[in-house]
């Protein structure tokens, strides 16, 4: 109907041809300036590749598969180059702690009809756990919103490689007994996607708080403490559901909350470090249950340097320094309008 | 379920409770396990023995089958008393030989409890010798005593700071005693709660999962999961309404002692009784009240809530458990232990479950023999029991009052077994496995009443058992020289379990067409409507615990419509031997339980902290006179049960309720949670 009618419409006014030279310049290439006038989803693909493109991976086979998830360093005129050490690092557990492990599955069975409609919810969408503690509104924050989505997508990019990587059982092939409440995923089970998702979003929601002038925001630790003990809690009803290991929540917050730190470094040009954590699953005492709190400092924003005991340490963690060239230029222009949507409004 | 049944009279050894010999005839398990090694906890009666002697004889006739909990310090296993309740721990072997020949143990009554995992047994401690260290407490202050199961102990309502608890002990009955100098569960204190508080606090947040499985009550690798892992608790809720406050408003003078029972920790499909626990955690509790001192050096009281309740039991305050119960409240107490201590129990909730009948014989025709249709149903994964009790007719032996006979459903009806018979009724299968039986047991100790027992098999089992039918089973009661004055009273002892908890037990019923359960309007009745012929009785079905002279009985009502609840137990029940009255018409107040018939329960706390949730019954209903019966101690009054009925009677506001149901009348108790968002 619409273009019928602007047929007609222009038949009717169009006129004989003109001798009209328009007097117009050339688009502005690479510029963020352009970025406003694209739609969302647009700029969700250069996003995506503007994440995607500075990373690579590589898998090794030991004892256990290792799943190495790289940085690309960038240098303008140059190919881009690989950081000498990975950014993530995960080698899986073995099949003998896959199966000491299972005691949780069979465990945390018992409290599913508490946690069900968590579940349920938790099974499609995130954020709106996100929402109920950080003001997030598709109005208010819109840009924040766009740069979790943003995350979100590259986790699933960076995640779906390293689970098919390390192409872990799930626990519904260990037992006939765990009989999950949900579909079990068909990808593999470490890490836990949902763990990895839950913490970049948690922590990088922490990181835009974090920088504001709202002082309730900085007088103390306790708005990033919330956001982890959410992460952590739907981390936890993956396995309560039946479709995950406690385990790889572990790898998964591990791989969570070093990505997060990798596209606050990639988006913030004020960022000048970034932390590579390694996972070493083998080393993992399978009769440990999940713990967030072994991984992460809210207070400070900060990795721990390491977890486990002194001669069987499962996660190391240290910090390295940003690149030049590091930062993106679209991905710093969502990262300050995001921000921006944390300031206060003072009279 | 086609196979032949057929019923098989036994000549018996004596046994002294019959419910203890066939649980312990099966395999509670169902696994491979030799019941010969299984440990269960027990509650003993002992009679002018001490513990030292009762256990050496246990010992040299079956070596390595006894342990008793190091809570019984030198003194009291040397005490020779008339009578002492007793909680052990003890192999099949020994109980067998005990309900056989209890003069040779000196032994006046036995009550099974539940299979106890060996590794949550302490064989290596030896009987403490004193109290501990003295805790000075202010000018007024009361101690509230709470036992009950799944209490989230460090929940912000019982804190005084974000790191400071007002529990000076808690015991925990369900978990590993490993390093901890007891027999069974470990205690901790104010000192560890708060150093575990400091320890898995950050950025202001408690982490209560990692304290909990620090503490052990979560243990999810060895399927250790106390229900504080759950959105809601009953000891939690139920110590709130008993003890909560704010923690802005935390008063310093009303401390906190408590007992976690195991409620759900075994798969025992004969049943199980948590008594031989609350008797630990009673002595326990007792020492740890002893340690308080007031400012002139004298003990400070204590009011106990257990919110707990079952059905069997003589009902006339003659029990173990009445027994046990009046050691601790009983005038006796005062004079040993100078502390004095009140206890708080719920009527019960059984008032519409048809688990009560009282039977009557006139005389006439059409009562000559009464039928008592008791349906068992399917899917019941433990064993159901009816117990008919007989009148007190003087000593032992009694005369044939009656005799019972029983008809499986669809099948085969048993002789009669007759009261004061050596013989019972054994029904078996075409293999000759038993599968129910019906028995005659004379109860000794102060009830001296004989009890005709029902018992059968689960209805259904996931692994390979044998089991009874669900269906409705006839039982009918034949009188011989019972009088037109005497009546028999029966219950089926409580067997159901929360959904989804173990042990998957059922609750059956008396199913008789003559009970008129709804008036004319569809809404249910909850009193026996008059002119009703039917033998299953509303009236009566007060919580078997709750028959003793000593306890505070709370029922429930419901605020909106000041009304009882529908569901609260009702009185009255027996007079003891050799009495005219018994102890109580029912319960001796009523108290909140609901806030209306739609909005039922009463918000009380989460197992999380900040959080609230809904629970009614009358377990809600008795902390609030908990509570209450603190303040009012703590301002001099004697906070008994005649001041609570006084107090109760006041508030009768034109109560249109029986006292057989409500007691004096209500109470009314505001609680206030003010940091909590409501």
């Amino acid at each position: 109907m619409a273009a019928e009618a602007l047929l007609t419409t222009r038949d009717g006014i169009v006129g004989a041809p003109l001798s009209f030279d328009p007097d117009i310049r050339a688009g502005s290439p690479n510029d963020p300036a352009n970025l406003p006038r694209l739609s969302p989803d647009v700029r969700s693909s250069i996003y995506m590749f503007e994440m995607g493109s500075r990373v690579a991976f590589s898998e090794t086979q030991g004892e256990t598969a290792t799943a190495d998830l790289w940085r690309l360093n960038i240098t303008e005129g140059q190919p881009p180059k690989i950081h000498e050490k990975p950014l993530v690092s995960l080698t899986a557990p073995t099949v003998a702690q896959f199966k000491e492990q299972m005691a949780y599955l069979s465990a945390y069975a018992d409290i599913r009809p508490d946690r069900a409609a968590e579940i349920l919810e938790q099974t499609t969408a995130v954020s709106p756990f996100l929402a109920s503690i950080a003001f997030l509104d598709p109005a208010r924050t819109p840009f924040t919103l766009e740069l979790l989505y943003a995350a979100l997508r590259f986790t699933n990019y960076c995640g779906m490689r390293m689970k098919y990587g390390i192409a872990a059982k799930r626990p519904i092939e260990y037992s006939p007994q765990v009989q999950p409440i949900i579909l079990t995923p068909t990808h593999g089970s470490l890490p836990s996607g949902h763990a990895t998702e839950a913490f970049i979003t948690a922590r990088i929601l922490w990181k835009l708080m974090r920088a504001s002038d709202a002082n309730q925001y900085n007088q103390d630790g306790v708005w990033g403490e919330m956001f982890m003990r959410l992460a952590s809690r739907i981390a936890t009803n993956r396995t309560i559901a039946g479709v995950h290991f406690p385990v790889d929540s572990v790898a998964g917050a591990i791989l969570g909350l070093t990505l997060a730190d990798y596209v606050s470094a990639i988006c913030d040009p004020n960022v000048e470090g970034l932390t590579s954590a390694e996972f070493n699953g083998p080393a993992f005492p399978a009769t440990e249950d999940f713990d967030w709190h072994s991984l992460y400092d809210a207070k400070d924003d900060h990795q721990c340097a390491h977890a486990g005991s002194s001669d069987g340490q499962w996660m190391t963690s240290e910090t390295q320094s940003t690149t030049p060239n590091m930062v993106s230029p679209p991905l710093a222009w969502l990262w300050k309008k995001a921000q921006s949507e944390w300031q206060d409004v003072n009279i | 379920m086609n196979m032949d049944l057929y019923w098989k009279t036994v000549h018996q050894t004596h046994k002294m409770n019959h419910i203890a010999d066939y649980r312990l005839s099966r395999n509670p398990r169902q696994k491979s396990e030799d019941p010969d090694t299984l440990w269960w906890s027990v509650l003993v009666d002992l009679s002018e023995v001490s513990i030292d002697e009762f256990e050496s004889r246990a010992r040299s006739a079956f070596p390595g089958t006894i342990l008793i909990p190091n809570d019984y310090d030198t003194q009291e296993r040397s005490e020779i008393l008339t009578n002492q309740v007793v909680s052990i721990f003890a192999q099949r072997p020994l109980l067998n030989a005990i309900n056989e020949d209890a003069k040779r143990f000196s032994v006046d009554g036995i009550l099974l409890g539940s299979v106890v995992k060996p590794e949550h047994l302490n064989f290596d401690v030896s009987s403490s010798q004193c109290y501990g260290r003295k805790i000075p407490v202010r000018k007024g202050a009361v101690i509230t005593a709470v036992i009950d199961d799944g209490i989230a102990i460090a929940h912000n309502l019982f804190r005084g700071g974000p790191v400071s608890t007002r529990i000076e002990f808690a015991n925990i009955l369900t978990i590993s005693p490993t390093g901890s100098g007891k027999t069974y569960g470990r205690v901790f204190d104010k000192e560890e709660i708060d150093a575990l508080l400091e320890e898995c606090t950050t950025n202001g947040f408690l982490d209560e999962q990692k304290f909990y499985t620090r503490v052990g009550l979560l243990d999810a690798f060895d399927k250790e999961f106390s229900s504080v892992a759950l959105r809601r608790s009953h000891g939690t809720h139920v110590m709130a309404l008993a003890a909560g406050y704010s923690m802005v408003k935390a008063p310093n003078d009303r401390p906190i002692i408590c007992a976690l029972l195991p409620s759900k920790v075994t798969e025992d499909s004969t049943g199980q009784n948590v008594l031989p626990s609350l008797a630990l955690a009673l002595k326990r509790l007792q020492k740890q009240a002893a340690q308080f001192r007031l400012p002139d050096n004298s003990r400070p009281p204590v009011v106990v809530n257990f919110s707990y309740g079952n059905y069997g039991g003589p009902h006339d305050g003659t029990s173990l458990i009445d027994r046990l119960l009046d050691q601790y409240f009983g005038p006796s107490h005062r004079e040993k232990y100078d502390q004095e201590m009140r206890l708080v129990l719920p009527a019960g909730n059984a008032n519409l479950n048809r688990i009560h009948a009282e039977l009557n014989f006139d005389g006439k025709a059409e009562k000559q023999t009464q039928v008592l249709n008791f349906l068992a149903l399917p899917d019941d994964r433990t064993s159901s029991h009816v117990q008919m009790w007989m009148p007190y007719v003087g000593d032992a032996p009694i005369p044939p009052l009656v005799s019972v006979r029983v008809t499986v459903p669809s099948g085969p009806q048993s002789e009669t077994v007759l009261v004061s018979d050596d013989t019972w009724q054994s029904l078996c299968d075409d293999k000759g496995q038993e599968l129910a039986r019906l028995s005659y047991g004379f109860e000794q100790g102060e009830t001296q009443r004989g009890v005709i027992t029902f018992s059968m098999n689960q209805t259904a089992s996931l692994e390979s058992s044998i089991l009874a039918r669900a269906g409705v089973w006839r039982i009918e009661i034949i009188p011989n020289k019972i009088g037109i004055d005497q009546s028999i009273n029966a219950w089926v002892e409580r067997d159901e379990t929360l959904p989804g908890f173990l042990p998957g037990g059922r609750q059956g019923y008396f199913n008789n067409a003559d009970y008129v359960r709804f008036d004319k309007f569809g809404a249910p009745l909850p009193v026996d409507p008059p002119h009703s012929h039917s033998d299953i009785r509303r009236a009566g079905t007060l919580s078997g615990y709750a028959c003793g002279d000593a306890p505070m009985v709370i029922a429930a009502y419901t605020e909106s419509n000041r009304l009882l609840s529908d569901y609260s137990a009702a009185g009255p029940i027996s007079p003891p031997r050799d009495a005219l009255e018994p102890n109580r018409l029912g319960p001796d107040a009523a108290a909140r339980a609901d806030d209306s018939p739609v909005l039922t329960g009463v918000l009380s706390a989460g197992s999380s902290s900040g959080s609230l949730v809904r629970m009614g019954g009358t377990s809600v209903a008795a902390p609030h006179v908990t509570r209450m019966a603190v303040l009012a101690i703590s301002q001099g009054e004697p906070a008994d049960r005649k001041w609570l009925w006084k107090t109760a009677e006041s508030n009768r506001q034109g109560s249109q309720a029986s006292p057989t149901r409500t007691g004096g009348g209500y109470v009314d108790v505001k609680i206030e949670f003010s940091d909590q968002p409501r």
